[in-house]
C-alpha cells in the first residue's frame, strides 16, 4: 500500500520541489531587482535632497538668517535614509549640523560617523553650494544608510521564502490526503485481486460506487464469484471422480481379493492332490512290492511246501489290501469331487451290526461284545456305506486294542435319530487329537498294530458319511480310559 | 565291541551280516527270505529307532533301508549312522517307495546313500547292488 502511494507521492513531490526551486530562484531575483532599484531610487533621493537643500541652505545663509539653514538642515535630516546632514566649510570645518556632536569640528565625518554608525553603511555625498555669492565653497555633506531599507527587504523576502515553503507543503498535504482518498479504493481492490491471485475466490472488493473505479470493482467481483463457481464445479467434478476412483479402487482390490484368494485355494488344493499322489503312489507300493517279490521269490527260490502257501496268502493278503486302498482312495475322490451319492433304504441298524461284525477280520484275542435293544432301530440310509463306516471304525479300534481286549458295540434309539457307540479298552486318545483323526491320512504316534498300515482314510471317510446323512460323529476319550466313537444319525422318515 | 564281534565272525567265516529295516512285515520277510537264500544273516528292525538298538548289538555290513517308517524314519537314521565314528563307513542301500528325483538327490548326495532302489523293485537288481557293495564286484 505505501509503495503504491509512493509513485504518486514521489512524483507531487518532484514536481512541488521543481515549482518551488524555480519559485524560489524567481523570488531571490526579483528581490534582488527590487533592490537595485530602491537603492538607485533611495540614491537619487539622497542626491536630488542634496541639490535642493544645498540650493536652500545657500539661500537661507545668503539671506544671512542661520536660524533658518539650521531648520530646513534639521528638517530635510528627517528624511527616509538620512542619518545626518552638515554644512561645511572649505577647511571642512563644520559650520552647523544635524548632529550637535560634530558640530565645529574639522572634517569628523568621516571618523564619527564610521565609529558612531559602525552597524550601519554610512554613505556620505557632497553636495557643493554653487551658483551662490556667499561663501559658495560650503558643501552639504548628507549622510546616508541603506541598511533599514535593506533589512527591510530580506525580511520579506524570507517572509516570502518561508510562505512559499509553507505553501508548498500544505500543498503537498493536500495533494497526498487527495491522491490517498482517491487511491484507496484501488488500493483495497489491489489487495482483493491479490487474495484472489492468491487462490481465495471468496474475496470480495466494497468498492462498488457507480463510478470508473466502481466499475473496475464490480467486474474484479463479478470474475471472483465466476472463479468461485468454476472452482467449485472444478472441485465437484474432481471429488466425483475420486470417488468414483476409489470404488473402482476398491472393487479391483476386492476382485484381487478374490482372485488371490482363490488362487491360493487353487494353490493349497494343487498342493493337497500333490500331497495325495504321492501318499497315495508310496501306500499302493508297499502292496505291489509284496506281490511281485514274493511272486518272483516262490518262482527263483527253492521252497518247502508251507512257505510257499505262507507267501501265497501273503500275496493274496496284500492283493486284498491293494484293493481295499484303490477302494477308500476311490471313495476319497468322489467325497472331494462331490459325487459321493447315498442309496437310501429303510433297514434296522440292530440287524446291519450284526451283519457287519461277523466279517470282521478281529484277531483271536480281541472279542467284539454287541449290547443291542430289544426294540427296532428303523432308519433310512445308505446301508452299504453305513458297513463300511462300522467296519472303518472297528478296525480303527482293533489297531489300538491289546490282547484280551474288547470293542463294544451298542446301538440306541430315539424318536429321530439312532446313535451307535463302538467303545475300545485302547490307550485313549489325546485331547490335540481327538479332532484330527478325522483327518486324512492322520496317523496316531501310538498305533501298536503289528498288522501293515491302513490308508489313513478310513475315520475321514467315515466322517464323510455321517455328515452326508446329516449325522454327527464325535469321540469321548481319555488317556488310558479307552475311546468310545459314537454317531448320530437322523431316521430321515423312517417309519417307526 | 562290535568290532570284536565282526572280527570274530571273518575269522570263524560267518555269514555276513546285513540289517534290513523297513516297517511292513511283509517287506522284511520277503527281504529276509531273499538274502538268506543267498548265504546273508539277516537281522531286521520295523523303524530308526529299533535299527539304532540293532546296530548297539551286532556290526552289521550293509543296511538296507527304507525311508518313510513311524518314530525315527530312514532319513534320520541315516544321519545318525553317518555321523557315527564306528557305523559311518556301512555301506547304505535305500529301498523306498518314495521316486521323485529330489528324494534320491538327498539321500545320495547329501546322507551319502550307495544306492538308491525304488519300491516295487527287482529281486536280482537289489541282489546285485548288495553284492557289489560287499564284494566291490559289479
Amino acid at each position: 500500500m505505501r509503495n503504491n502511494l509512493s509513485y504518486t507521492t514521489k512524483l507531487l513531490m518532484g514536481l512541488s520541489l521543481i515549482s518551488m526551486a524555480v519559485l524560489t530562484i524567481l523570488m531571490i531575483d526579483r528581490f534582488t531587482m527590487i533592490r537595485k532599484l530602491s537603492e538607485e531610487r533611495a540614491t537619487n533621493n539622497i542626491s536630488t535632497l542634496g541639490v535642493i537643500l544645498s540650493e536652500e541652505i545657500a539661500d537661507d545663509l545668503g539671506d544671512g538668517d542661520m536660524a533658518q539653514a539650521r531648520k530646513t538642515l534639521r528638517l530635510a535630516a528627517a528624511q527616509a535614509h538620512v542619518v545626518f546632514i552638515s554644512c561645511v566649510d572649505p577647511h571642512g570645518l563644520v559650520m552647523f549640523s544635524s548632529d550637535p556632536a560634530v558640530e565645529n569640528k574639522t572634517n569628523p565625518h568621516r571618523d564619527s560617523a564610521d565609529i558612531r554608525r559602525a552597524e550601519e553603511d554610512v554613505f556620505i555625498q557632497s553636495f557643493p553650494m554653487n551658483g551662490r555669492p556667499v561663501r559658495s565653497s560650503n558643501t552639504i555633506q548628507i549622510g546616508f544608510s541603506l541598511l533599514s531599507m535593506r533589512r527591510f527587504l530580506t525580511a520579506t523576502l524570507r517572509r516570502s521564502l518561508l510562505i512559499n515553503i509553507l505553501g508548498f507543503v500544505a500543498i503537498f498535504a493536500v495533494a497526498g490526503t487527495i491522491a490517498n482518498i482517491l487511491l484507496r479504493p484501488l488500493v483495497e481492490m489491489k489487495s482483493v485481486s491479490g487474495r484472489i491471485a492468491q487462490g481465495d475466490f471468496s474475496a470480495r472488493t466494497k468498492t462498488t460506487s457507480p463510478d470508473l473505479i466502481g466499475a473496475l470493482g464490480r467486474s474484479l467481483n463479478d470474475m471472483a464469484t465466476r472463479l468461485d463457481q468454476m472452482t467449485h464445479h472444478l472441485q465437484d467434478k474432481i471429488a466425483a471422480a475420486t470417488r468414483e476412483l476409489a470404488l473402482s479402487n476398491s472393487d479391483l482390490a476386492r476382485q484381487q481379493a478374490e482372485l488371490e484368494e482363490s488362487n491360493r485355494k487353487l494353490t493349497e488344493l494343487d498342493r493337497a492332490k500333490t500331497e495325495f499322489v504321492s501318499i497315495v503312489s508310496h501306500e499302493l507300493q508297499t502292496p505291489l512290492t509284496n506281490i511281485i517279490g514274493f511272486a518272483q521269490t516262490i518262482q527263483k527260490l527253492q521252497l518247502p511246501k508251507e512257505k510257499i502257501e505262507r507267501y501265497l496268502k501273503i500275496i493274496e493278503f496284500e492283493g486284498r489290501r491293494l484293493a481295499a486302498l484303490i477302494e477308500d482312495y476311490l471313495d476319497v475322490s468322489k467325497i472331494e469331487m462331490g459325487s459321493f451319492e447315498l442309496r437310501r433304504t429303510e433297514f434296522d441298524m440292530r440287524d446291519l451290526i450284526k451283519e457287519t461284525v461277523p466279517v470282521i477280520d478281529v484277531p483271536p484275542d480281541i472279542t467284539i461284545p454287541t449290547a443291542l435293544p430289544a426294540q427296532p432301530c428303523p432308519l433310512v440310509a445308505d446301508k452299504d456305506r453305513l458297513k463300511q463306516v462300522i467296519v472303518n471304525v472297528l478296525s480303527n479300534a482293533i489297531r489300538y486294542t491289546g490282547p484280551g481286549g474288547a470293542i463294544t458295540i451298542r446301538c440306541e434309539d430315539f424318536s429321530d435319530r439312532v446313535l451307535v457307540h463302538i467303545q475300545d479298552q485302547g490307550p485313549g486318545i489325546p485331547a490335540d487329537d481327538q479332532k484330527r483323526v478325522f483327518e486324512k491320512f492322520f496317523r496316531r504316534a501310538d498305533d501298536i498294530s503289528k498288522k501293515s498300515r491302513g490308508s489313513g482314510l478310513g475315520l475321514y471317510i467315515v466322517k464323510n458319511i455321517i455328515e452326508l446323512h446329516h449325522g454327527s460323529v464325535w469321540i469321548d476319550s481319555a488317556p488310558g480310559e479307552g475311546s468310545t466313537f459314537s454317531f448320530s444319525l437322523p431316521k430321515e422318515g423312517a417309519q417307526p | 565291541m562290535n568290532e570284536k564281534t565282526s572280527r570274530i565272525g571273518e575269522e570263524e567265516n560267518r555269514p555276513p551280516l546285513l540289517l534290513v529295516v523297513d516297517d511292513d512285515p511283509s517287506v522284511r520277510e520277503l527281504l529276509t527270505v531273499n538274502l538268506e537264500a543267498r548265504g546273508y544273516a539277516v537281522v531286521s528292525a520295523s523303524n530308526g529307532a529299533d535299527a539304532l538298538d540293532r546296530l548297539k548289538n551286532a556290526m552289521p555290513e550293509l543296511i538296507i533301508l527304507d525311508i518313510m517308517m513311524p518314530e525315527m524314519d530312514g532319513l534320520e537314521f541315516s544321519k545318525i549312522v553317518r555321523d557315527h565314528q564306528a557305523w559311518g563307513g556301512i555301506p547304505i542301500i535305500m529301498l523306498t517307495a518314495k521316486n521323485t528325483d529330489r528324494d534320491k538327490m538327498i539321500c545320495l548326495d547329501i546322507l551319502d546313500a550307495d544306492e538308491y532302489i525304488t519300491k516295487p523293485f527287482e529281486i536280482a537288481h537289489l541282489m546285485a547292488a548288495v553284492e557289489r557293495l560287499l564284494h566291490g564286484n559289479a
